[in-house]
């Protein structure tokens, strides 16, 4: 009997030294820890129960379970430093056009015809005679429905009050490019917030006085307080780097916008509008509701800055607003990092902790107001974690986002995203339209509870929480958690992803003219051959990593090479035009040339070469390597 | 009239251990509630579970660990 009661003894803490080894030989499997403690349990229950246990022995595992958890809770919520945010620019940056990025390049054409009619290949001929035909155009994966409509809709509307020419006392009036601040008539005289120069109360309470001075701290605090009034989850300021302006302007097509004429631009003022978290985990980019999460965050952002803009100018000062989805002047992301408000992550755009991640839109008005800027050096340990969580770029049904560490691109030592296969998969998306698998899974998207923060605050600060919450080299509570089950909308599932392609053995033809921009070789798109079907699996369909699994095709929905149709899986009505316009054209090497060095067509993309970008780079600003902070401070004293 | 008399004695380390395991369930139990209030109904009890199996051996130690109770038997 006592034998016996040894040898289960012996086995009890065998399986506890068995879950061990094989907690560390499974690289933390999630249930090999689990069992480390089920299996202690059951041993010292079983050694309690059945062998003499002396005052001492008691006393001592006592202080053995205590000294445990009492490391633990120190490793996981001791102020530890939060490590350093790091040094992104380790080279020469370049300013980015807005014709490179996924949109500017879908949109334009250089990505292929395919991808530049997805309208034409989202729907059928009912409706493209429909609710899109009504205004002469194929509805898009935006407008496509009603509710995306009117959202995105509701952004465009706004285009005319951004900062242009004055109208009737308003900046109402778009110019060709409104690269142009709006000049008011009381310009030089400079009102106060009020008749009475009263601050916000609680902003008066936290500076102990109420009648405003105009310092700078001062109105970075007033500035904060109104956007968050107006809605804003979050309000971040920075001094502005001018890299961050677009050396190319969408809209128009590719006009160029000069550093000399935004001088006055010294500060950028950043609201953030959450996308919703019920909607994000509820509709993934299958839901066929996803884009409006775009268009809702995008106009009431937009809605935001302008008034908040209104104001600025109203006040005396230059205000100029970015907003979404493409009525931006500059680059969103370094503002978030630069403020203090967050950190570049593996998707590549900015993480913001409290924004719900990467959850927000966000809108920013760039201005002269003397602000205080927020801490650019402000970390929050986002870029360890997003070292040891890939749930991201796992979920991405294209595989556009870097697993592994990040790289260099354009001077900049970050995750780079692959921009042209998100970007057709968000637009080409033939499952549902667009897509948020990427913030959806975000372990910093949550609702803002008190619960939460105290996650941020162990994610930020803890050596150990990143080990713990994500998988790349830890345990991966976060995976085995799950919270991406819904009770109100059950599971999302994985699914086979399916996207429309180009044609097979497509290449994109260059210089290919548009608008007033030419897209020349260096443009190509690395993900060409893959957009022609050349290795692409129509998503992860049939791989398995870290247990999720990618699921198959419907029969029906492949053609007869087993390739997907590129078609709505609603249009049963036959095939499309072989060929489909591209809003461009293809012209000669000469004719380019021509038409660049006369000033009629403009070109250049951040990874070009200096020789082939029209107008010319800033020697000051492009040259060389320069950091956030030596850029923002030759900015802030140019006169 | 009814007298009620309860006697109750801890040992410090006794006390600290309750301390610990009523920690990790109050944490757990936390986790469960904010979580359930964010509609993720599976992470809510996983999470429940995660604490509860943390609490595990502390809770072995607590009712099982003590002297006396098995001296008969192992003498
Ligand atoms: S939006 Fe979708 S396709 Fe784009 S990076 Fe995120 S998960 Fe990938
Ligand atoms: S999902 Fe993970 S890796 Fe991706 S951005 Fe969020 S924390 Fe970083």
């Amino acid at each position: 009997m006592k034998h016996n009661k040894k040898l289960l003894m012996a086995i009890l803490w065998s399986a506890m030294g068995a879950s061990l080894i094989l907690f560390v030989a499974t690289r933390f499997n999630v249930y090999a820890f689990l069992s480390i403690f089920v299996t202690a349990a059951l041993a010292l229950a079983w050694w309690g129960m059945n062998f003499p246990i002396t005052e001492t022995a008691r006393r001592n595992t006592h202080l053995g379970v205590v000294g445990f958890w009492t490391l633990i809770f120190g490793l996981l919520f001791g102020p530890f430093p939060v490590p350093k945010k790091p040094q992104y620019v380790v080279g020469e940056v370049h300013r980015f056009s807005e014709m490179e990025h996924g949109w500017g390049r879908m949109y334009s054409g250089a990505l292929g015809p395919q991808i530049a009619n997805h309208g034409r290949v989202y729907t059928d001929p009912e409706e493209v005679n429909g609710i899109g035909g009504a205004r002469g155009k194929s509805p898009s994966f935006v407008t496509g429905y009603p509710l995306a409509r009117a959202l995105f809709g509701g952004a465009s509307a706004l285009d005319g009050y951004r900062g242009v020419e004055k109208h009737g006392g308003e900046p109402a009036a778009p110019v060709k490019y409104p690269w142009v601040n709006y000049e008011s008539e009381a310009r030089g005289t400079k009102l106060g917030w009020n008749k009475g120069d009263m601050l916000l109360p609680e902003v008066a309470k936290q500076l102990g006085y109420e009648k405003a001075r105009y310092t700078p701290e001062e109105n970075s605090l007033m500035v904060k307080g109104i956007g968050k009034w107006l809605g804003s989850m979050d309000v971040a300021i920075a001094e502005v780097d001018p890299r961050w302006f677009y050396s190319h302007d969408f809209i128009t097509k590719g006009t160029p916008l000069p550093l000399e004429e935004v001088k006055e631009l010294k500060y950028a003022i950043q609201l953030f509008v959450d996308q919703d978290w019920t909607r994000v985990h509820n509709d993934p980019g299958n839901s066929w509701w996803s884009v409006a999460k775009s268009g809702q965050a995008y106009s009431t952002s937009a809605w935001q800055a302008v008034r908040l803009a209104a104001m600025l100018r109203d006040m005396g000062y230059v205000a100029r607003v970015g907003f979404g989805g493409i009525n931006y002047d500059s680059v969103e992301s370094p503002i978030s990092v630069y403020s203090g408000k967050g950190e570049y992550g593996r998707l590549s755009d900015a993480v913001v902790p409290s924004a719900g991640g990467l959850r927000f839109k966000s809108a920013s008005v760039l201005t002269n107001f003397p602000l205080k800027a927020g801490d650019p050096d402000q970390g929050y340990g986002i870029t360890r974690m997003c070292a040891n969580c890939d749930r991201c770029a796992r979920a991405c049904p294209v595989s556009s986002i870097a697993m592994g560490e990040p790289t260099v691109e354009n001077g900049v030592n970050m995750w780079q995203v692959d921009k042209d296969k998100c970007v057709r998969f968000r637009a080409g998306n033939l499952g549902g339209n667009c897509c948020n698998e990427c913030l959806r899974v975000c372990p910093y998207n949550k609702p803002d509870t008190l619960f939460h923060r105290l996650g941020n605050y162990m994610i930020a600060h803890s050596p150990v929480a990143p080990y713990l919450f994500g998988s790349v080299r830890g345990v991966g509570l976060e995976d085995w958690l799950d919270f991406d089950y819904s009770s109100e909308a059950g599971h999302v599932k994985n699914r086979p992803a399916r996207w429309v392609q180009e044609n097979p053995g497509f290449k994109m033809q260059f210089p290919y003219y548009v608008g007033n921009y030419i897209y020349t070789e260096e443009d190509r798109s690395t993900a060409e051959a893959w957009a022609a079907g050349e290795g692409a699996k129509m998503g992860k369909v049939g791989l398995t990593y870290k247990g999720v699994e990618w699921g198959k095709i419907e029969p029906r929905l492949l053609d007869a090479n087993g390739r997907s149709r590129n078609v709505h899986h609603d249009f049963e009505k036959g095939a499309l035009p072989a060929e489909l316009p591209l809003p461009g054209k293809t012209i000669s090497k000469e004719e380019a040339q021509a038409l660049l060095d006369s000033g009629q067509a403009f070109a250049g993309g951040s990874n070009h070469t200096d020789a082939n970008v029209f107008p010319p780079r800033s020697p000051k600003y492009e040259r060389g390597v320069l950091t956030y902070k030596e850029a923002a401070k030759k900015w802030k004293e140019e006169k | 009239m009814l007298n009620l008399k309860v006697n109750f004695q801890m040992k410090w380390y006794e006390g600290l251990l309750w301390a610990v395991e009523i920690g990790l369930v109050a944490f757990g139990l936390w986790a469960l509630v904010d979580t359930l209030m964010i509609s993720c109904s599976k992470a809510a009890w996983r999470f429940l579970l995660l604490f509860l199996i943390w609490a595990l051996p502390g809770a072995a130690v607590l009712v099982f660990f003590r002297p006396g109770r098995n001296a008969q038997d192992n003498a």
